[in-house]
């Protein structure tokens, strides 16, 4: 079994089962449930907070493949499918760094792939920037792929 | 309010779910519907995957687009290339899906015409190509009608009205705000099951918690939340 750790045993499980219970696991890890299930329950509850897993009913869980795309693929995929969008936007839809987005966004415009769409005011009351794609086709065919 | 949060509700991760199908195994039914009242958040849903699933293309289809648009734009997504003729583009849509097995979400499928749809049809049988189509109620009529469309979904995902639990989560997410329980029942019931109405009543009860300097959310505010003062 994959992972040395107790936790990696449960992640080499739960990737193994896709959707599971505690009690799932713990069969998987002790047929004879020498295992307490609450080490267990804790180790899914750390997993679900760092999003590897997720709660689809209570107690019941799946495992969130992780994504298989760079995360500069998925920001620029982002903004195509939004066309026009906030750096908030594209940090929802791809789970990407505030900081890395804000980068991306700063380069992409220097090279002229995108400009400024005006500004639009967020619910905290705050101005933020609103970006456009100038060529949609280039860009996909340039950064989406 | 941050605006930077993705929920991961429960009708986003069935979605998730039957894309996953869909990509995974080849059962010569490959098409699936993902039907939802507006607001529901089909269309988020779908651009969160389209980001995060490099398997998955992308087509919005517009009420402008003919017949040959459509197969166009479809051409383009899993290609990169818009041949102008429909037979170009057909060979490029054969040959994509013949080199990588991919998912096409077409989005607003319920503007679609019926030949529009029996187009999509024939995709899926001579190609062999996952389709996912999303829509309003309206487009599972458009479907049931045509029961050569209706024999080949392999699927059926309805966007149910947003849970309570998945607006607790939001509040705590996104407010940084913990409602209790019958408060978050209060909000769940003025926002209809509206995903929409949801944020725009916690941008509210932000803005009246900002205006009057009180830290945490209380009954009072989210009457007033629930009442749209």
């Amino acid at each position: 079994m994959a992972g040395k750790s107790f936790a990696g045993k449960v992640r080499a499980a739960a990737q193994k089962l896709k959707e599971f219970t505690v009690g799932d696991i713990v069969d998987a890890l002790s047929p004879k449930k020498y295992l307490r299930p609450d080490k267990v329950d804790w180790t899914l509850r750390d997993m679900l907070k760092r999003g590897e897993i997720d709660r689809i009913a209570p107690g019941v869980y799946r495992y969130a493949q992780p994504p298989d795309v760079p995360v500069a693929t998925r920001a620029c995929r982002a903004m195509h499918v939004k066309g026009s969008f906030t750096a908030s936007d594209i940090v929802m839809l791809s789970d990407a760094e505030r900081s890395y987005v804000n980068t991306l966004i700063r380069g992409l415009l220097a090279a002229g792939h995108l400009e400024h769409g005006g500004v639009t005011r967020a619910g905290s009351g705050k101005n933020i920037n609103v970006f456009r794609i100038v060529h949609r086709d280039r860009f996909y065919l340039e950064h989406c792929r | 309010m941050r605006e930077d949060v993705f929920i991961s509700t429960q009708n986003f991760q069935k979605f998730q779910g039957l894309v996953d199908d869909v990509l995974g195994t080849s059962l010569g039914v490959e098409i699936a519907v993902v039907l939802g009242a507006y607001g529901r958040g089909k269309t988020r849903a779908a651009q969160r995957i389209i980001s995060m699933n490099g398997g998955t293309v992308y087509v919005y289809y517009e009420p402008r687009m003919s017949l040959a648009g459509l197969v166009r734009e479809i051409a383009f997504a899993l290609g990169g290339v818009r041949p102008r003729s429909s037979d170009a583009c057909v060979e490029v849509i054969k040959e994509e899906l013949s080199i990588r097995r991919r998912a096409v979400l077409v989005d607003e499928a319920d503007q679609m015409s019926v030949s529009q749809l029996n187009q999509l049809r024939a995709f899926h049988d001579l190609h062999r190509a996952p389709l996912v189509l999303i829509g309003e109620d309206a487009l599972w009529r458009k479907i049931a009608r045509e029961g050569r469309v209706a024999s080949r979904v392999r699927q059926v995902l309805r966007f149910e009205p947003i849970t309570q639990a998945d607006l607790v989560v939001f509040y705590r997410q996104a407010v940084d705000q913990a409602v209790t329980p019958a408060q978050a029942a209060q909000l769940l019931r003025a926002a209809k099951g509206d995903f929409r109405s949801v944020v725009v009543g916690a941008a509210r009860a932000e803005r009246i918690m900002r205006a009057s300097g009180i830290k945490d959310i209380t009954d009072d505010i989210v009457k007033a939340v629930c009442d749209g003062r």
